[in-house]
């Protein structure tokens, strides 16, 4: 049906095997006790996170683990104690809104890192995509069920310009009920990562000691206009925000292939009513998230990445739980991306806010200059 | 066929978890009909909670000035009617017949005799109304208006103490938050806090309310969503407890909007649609169905929005509608904002059109 080094018809197939592939890839390194470290990852790593890592003799990584699990729960716990002891105070809620989520972040990294670095191949699921295209666009479709708005479909297109440490990405959605829509622009700086400095390429030679890395720190703006003809609101929205990640082999050889992602920043919004009164907001914007490599080289690689998103002003809205805790999160999804080849790639994302969306996106690149 | 079964479960999961009041919305539509051997009622609108029925005896729990209710019995008989959290001055009217209670204050009781009931279908039927005398004629009255009581349920007689102090206020609304969890326990313990009140307590619930999985709030208080007017003014209460308004109560608002035009219409829920702190997010899940919930509350031309759920003191604008938050009952106090515990009295001239708000402070 197809060959893992050539071309697949079947981006689903091919992501499997790749991963099948990845995880019968000969281990440099053998962990100690293969099948009991992923299940002490679990039980007990739920709790006491790195207990995996512990098992499989990587103590050094094992305890860095344990150490971002207690900082995590140190920053959740503080950050609700404040909260709860202010009564979410005008004057002290947005940094203690940032401790709880960047606290969860930790929390749950920690743990993910531990089944990951306990399951996952030597030299890992996969390697970052090796190439910056300076032109890349998707066009995709998701389906939205939100009883609030009834899209049904909701058509996606998006478009990268890259040169240098710019990046200039339009992008829209459109209903094609209910008049709602939208337009935005992001304008990035790269700071630090691929595409900042001339490229290393040690790692095509040496990648078990000089793996390549995918890390990087973005400076992003953007603006946005959102409609709700159907309803009577608009929205226009800028947003600044510091996007970054960090490739977790940094941490410890066993999580080589995966990557942890922190977003931070604030918008500044403008609600337009039908009726002629308008109102502004302030939102804070903060997103973490966990994901690995899929695949290596400049074709037949992707990524999958799990988040939460804490900004509720997105059509996915924030999670509607039962219960007394109404209210106060976000949304949470999971996104990849796959190249079957240099220019040709498949994407999908599934969120769960308000609304329940998924969908997939056609991707196409211009074929990009490797580093 | 497991991955139908598989699907359907899924598209099951997303349907509950985006309609998390669904079936609070669905309790809603109950409230106010019962019946046993020989007697049932239906309360208009679902304006009253039955608490019990017997052959010869309704108990209500009120939640809105003037109620209109259908008694129908087996056989014309006598009928005992007890009506708490009434009007203090309300009447029970039955055609042209004018029933004074036999009770005194909030908790009302009139005597429906047998020759109230007209043969029907078999079957013997009243339509009663309880109400002040003057429920209909527009003219200016008082309200009060408070939130989020909580776990300070033992010093809420300070609020209430208060509140009658107060010359002049016809009713409180109270905007969520009753309880801590919301257990019938917490719930009895509310409702005898508020006896010691001189007018009723008209109530939706808040997310405290949610503590338990069978949310008995509706059994105790009724509706959580309801309408009703006073004077000639509208006042409408939403269920917003979830962070959200369930699909069934938009049906609603539309038609309570509708009714509202060309008079003063209150709108009051817990949690607020837009939180004036933007950053901290005590507001609906997703702002577009707050804008969405907005734009509907002006186009309907609503005069007033109050909120609670944020434990302070808040007065902006929403779509333009002047809006308030007072959750000031004594629940953990937002700090550093030099208010502690409060609540509001609102004036009301339906004849003007106009309505001034003014924040009382306890502590």
């Amino acid at each position: 049906m197809c060959d893992v080094r050539g071309r697949v018809r079947s981006p689903a197939i091919a992501l499997a095997l790749t991963i099948a592939l990845a995880a019968t890839t000969a281990r440099s390194e053998p962990r100690k006790h293969p099948t009991l470290a992923p299940v002490t990852a679990v039980v007990p790593g739920a709790l006491v996170h790195g207990s995996g890592h512990f098992v499989a003799g990587h103590t050094t990584t094992a305890k860095r683990l344990l150490i971002t699990e207690t900082i995590g729960l140190a920053l959740v716990v503080g950050s609700l104690g404040g909260l709860a002891a202010t009564g979410a105070s005008r004057y002290t809620v947005t940094p203690l809104a940032v401790g709880a989520v960047v606290g969860f972040d930790l929390f749950a990294l920690s743990f993910l890192a531990d089944v990951y670095g306990t399951t996952a191949p030597d030299g890992g699921t996969g390697a970052p995509l090796r190439t910056r295209s300076r032109l890349e666009s998707e066009v995709g479709v998701r389906a939205v069920h939100d009883p609030q708005f009834p899209y049904g479909a909701v058509a996606v297109q998006r478009l990268d310009l890259r040169e240098g440490r710019v990046r200039l990405s339009p992008s829209a959605w459109q209903a094609p009920r209910g008049g709602a829509g939208e337009l935005s622009v992001l304008v990035s700086a790269r700071l630090v990562g691929p595409g900042t400095r001339p490229e290393d390429t040690r790692h095509l030679a040496e990648p078990q000691t000089h793996p390549a890395d995918g890390s990087f720190l973005d400076a992003e703006l953007v603006g946005g206009h959102r409609g709700y003809l159907g309803d009577g609101f608009s929205t226009t929205w800028v947003e600044w925000r510091a996007s970054g990640r960090l490739d977790l082999h940094h941490v410890g050889s066993t999580l080589r292939g995966s990557f942890a992602e922190l977003q931070l920043g604030a918008a500044l919004a403008t609600h337009r009513y039908s009726i002629g009164a308008s109102e502004r907001d302030v939102l804070l914007l903060t997103r973490i998230g966990w994901g690995m490599y899929v695949g290596r080289g400049l074709s037949h690689a992707g990524e999958v990445t799990v988040f939460y998103d804490h900004r509720r002003d997105t059509i996915t809205g924030g999670m509607l739980l039962p219960g007394i805790g109404a209210g106060y999160l976000g949304f949470a999804g999971f996104s990849a991306r796959y190249f079957l080849d240099r220019t040709f790639g498949v994407a999908a994302e599934g969120l769960v806010g308000s609304a329940w969306i998924g969908g997939v996106s056609l991707v196409v690149r211009q074929a990009g200059r490797a580093w | 066929m497991v991955k139908r079964a598989l699907l359907l479960s899924v598209a099951a999961a997303a349907a509950s978890c985006v309609r998390v009041s669904e079936g609070r919305a669905e309790r809603d539509r109950a409230v106010g009909a019962a019946e046993i051997d020989g007697l049932s009622i239906v309360v208009d609108d679902g304006l009253a909670a039955v608490r019990a029925l017997q052959p010869a005896r309704v108990d209500l729990w009120g939640n809105a000035p003037a109620l209109s209710l259908r008694l129908v019995l087996d056989a014309a008989r006598d009928v005992e009617l007890r009506v708490d959290n009434a009007m203090a001055d309300a009447r029970a009217f039955v055609g042209a017949r004018v029933i004074d209670s036999t009770a005194p204050g909030t908790r009302r009781a009139f005597v429906i005799p047998a020759d109230a009931f007209a043969p029907s279908e078999g079957r013997f039927a009243a339509r009663v109304l309880v109400r002040p005398p003057d429920a209909d004629e527009p003219r200016r009255f008082r309200f009060a208006m408070y939130a989020d009581v909580q776990e300070a349920i033992d010093r809420v007689q300070d609020v209430y103490a208060r509140m009658n102090a107060e010359e002049g206020v016809s009713f409180a609304l109270m905007a969520g938050d009753q309880t801590t969890h919301g257990g019938p326990d917490e719930l009895e313990v509310f409702q005898r806090e508020m006896a010691t009140l001189r007018f009723p307590v008209f109530a939706t619930l808040g997310n405290h309310e949610l503590g338990k999985p069978e949310v008995p709030y509706h059994d105790w208080f009724g509706r959580g969503s309801s309408s009703f007017e006073l004077h000639g003014a509208r006042f409408t209460l939403l269920d917003s407890a979830s962070a959200t308004i369930d699909a069934i109560v938009y049906d609603w608002l539309d038609d309570w909007l509708a009714r509202g035009r060309g008079r003063v219409h209150v709108v009051a829920m817990h949690i607020p649609p837009i939180d004036p702190i933007g950053v901290r997010s005590g507001s609906f899940a997703s702002r577009n169905e707050a804008n969405k919930l907005l734009a509907r509350l002006a186009e309907g031309r609503v005069d007033l929005t109050l909120y609670g759920h944020v434990h302070s003191y808040y007065a902006f604008e929403n779509a333009g509608i002047p809006a308030y938050i007072a959750g000031g009952g004594g629940a953990i106090p937002e700090r550093f904002d030099n208010v502690g515990r409060h609540f509001l009295v609102i004036d009301v001239d339906p004849v003007a059109q106009t309505h001034a708000t003014r924040l009382v402070r306890v502590d």
